[in-house]
Parts: structure tokens; C-alpha cells; sequence
């Protein structure tokens, strides 16, 4: 029962991330086309706009959220010995979380350190 | 009934898959290599926003022919991920999902994102070379 519960809502969460990812991507094509930042001052600018920055952090949620659950699926599928599986599962883990808590740590000094 | 004897096909090579499924393992192996890219991206946007050598840094490994073909893979995956992602989606809305709309969308979403690639490469390694 919980292992059912726990794919829809993998399911469930990979289909409302896609929405927001797909959206926020136009959004982010838009911009490097239109207005590409020029300086750093510029871009460091842009992503310390406090509404920027915020989508910006939900973005990065939302992608690593979408990765786990994509990449877990095919490591569930294509990799059957258990302990290869799980030491699959953990070095994927580890370099979503590290890549998250980077990326929340450059966007939160960007908008501190003005 | 005796089953022992049927074929059992499972060399990919040998199997004629359909259009459908064909775009359907580009949407997993297309999100494979974004996932792979994430971390390098994470790494691109921390050096950028953390000074002005870092942000230099940054736009210098993302000039050069070679970062610009990594670029192209990447925008291939990510138009084709979007393209069959939002398929799949209107499918699980139960939009577009008999056979032969399936398969012309299946169709549409391929070439497409294969086109648009292939423009903007000539694009890009015209102006870079």
C-alpha cells in the first residue's frame, strides 16, 4: 500500500515539476536570447531580484525533484543486482542533493552580498 | 499449449520498434545526459554569481567548438525531453492517444527536435568556424 502510494506520488510530483520546468525553461530561453547579461554586475543583478531569485531557487527544486524521479526510474529498471542498485541510487543522491545545495548557496549569497 | 518453441526476440536490433517507442527511449536517454549536465551547471552558475574572474570563467568554457557542441546535445535533449514531454502529458489526459495520432505526434515530436537542432548547429558551427 505505501509502495503504491509512494509511486503516485512520484508520478504525481514528476507531472507537476514538468509543467513548472517547462515553463520556467521558456522563461529562462527567453531571457539569454533577448536580454543575454552582458557584465557580471548585470547578471549578477538579474538573479538578485528578489522574484528571480526565488523562481530561480524553485527551479533548481523542481529539476533535481524531476531528475531523482526520472533517473531513479531507469537505474529501478535497467540495474537489477540490489547492491548495485542502491550504491547507484546513493552516488545519484548524493550529487542531486550536493548540486542543490550548491546552487542554494550561490543564489542565497547573490542576494545577500549586494 | 506448448510455448517453449515462440521466438524470443530481445536483441534490440532485431526487433522493427515503432515510432512511438523510439521517441520514447529518446525522452529517457535525452533525460539521462540533462541529468548528467546538472552538476556542471551547478558548478557554472555558482563560479558566475561568485565574482567577476568566475563569471569570465564561466563564459569563456561555455565559447569554443567544442563546449558549443556539448551545448547542441544538451539542446537537443532538452527540446526533445519538452516536445515528448508535453505528449506524454496530453496522453495521460487522454488526449492524442489512439494509435494513429500517437504515432504522428510521435513523428512530429522527433523530426522536430531533430531539425531544430540540426538548424541551429549549422548555425552555430558556421559562425564558429
Amino acid at each position: 500500500m505505501s509502495r503504491r502510494a509512494s509511486g503516485l506520488k512520484a508520478w504525481v510530483f514528476q507531472r507537476i515539476s514538468a509543467v513548472y520546468l517547462g515553463f520556467y525553461f521558456l522563461f529562462l530561453c527567453w531571457y539569454f536570447v533577448f536580454s543575454s547579461p552582458a557584465s557580471y554586475a548585470e547578471w549578477k543583478g538579474w538573479v538578485s531580484t528578489p522574484e528571480i531569485n526565488l523562481s530561480l531557487l524553485f527551479f533548481a527544486f523542481f529539476l533535481l525533484l524531476h531528475a531523482w524521479v526520472g533517473t531513479r526510474d531507469i537505474i529501478i529498471d535497467y540495474i537489477k543486482p540490489l547492491m548495485i542498485r542502491v550504491v547507484a541510487l546513493t552516488i545519484l543522491a548524493i550529487v542531486l542533493i550536493g548540486s542543490g545545495l550548491w546552487t542554494a548557496k550561490f543564489l542565497f549569497l547573490a542576494v545577500t552580498s549586494v | 499449449m506448448n510455448t517453449d518453441s515462440r521466438p524470443v526476440h530481445l536483441n534490440l536490433f532485431l526487433i522493427r520498434m515503432a515510432i512511438m517507442a523510439i521517441m520514447s527511449i529518446l525522452h529517457r536517454a535525452s533525460g539521462a545526459l540533462l541529468v548528467l549536465a546538472i552538476p556542471y551547471f551547478a558548478y557554472l552558475l555558482g563560479i558566475s554569481l561568485e565574482s567577476e574572474a568566475g563569471f569570465a570563467q564561466a563564459v569563456d568554457q561555455l565559447s569554443g567548438v567544442f563546449a558549443k557542441l556539448i551545448l547542441l546535445t544538451l539542446g537537443w535533449s532538452v527540446l526533445h525531453h519538452l516536445l515528448s514531454g508535453i505528449r506524454f502529458l496530453l496522453i495521460d489526459f487522454d488526449i492524442g492517444v489512439n494509435t494513429t495520432t500517437a504515432r504522428v505526434t510521435a513523428w512530429v515530436v522527433t523530426i522536430t527536435a531533430a531539425l531544430i537542432s540540426l538548424t541551429a548547429g549549422a548555425i552555430i558551427l558556421r559562425g564558429a568556424v
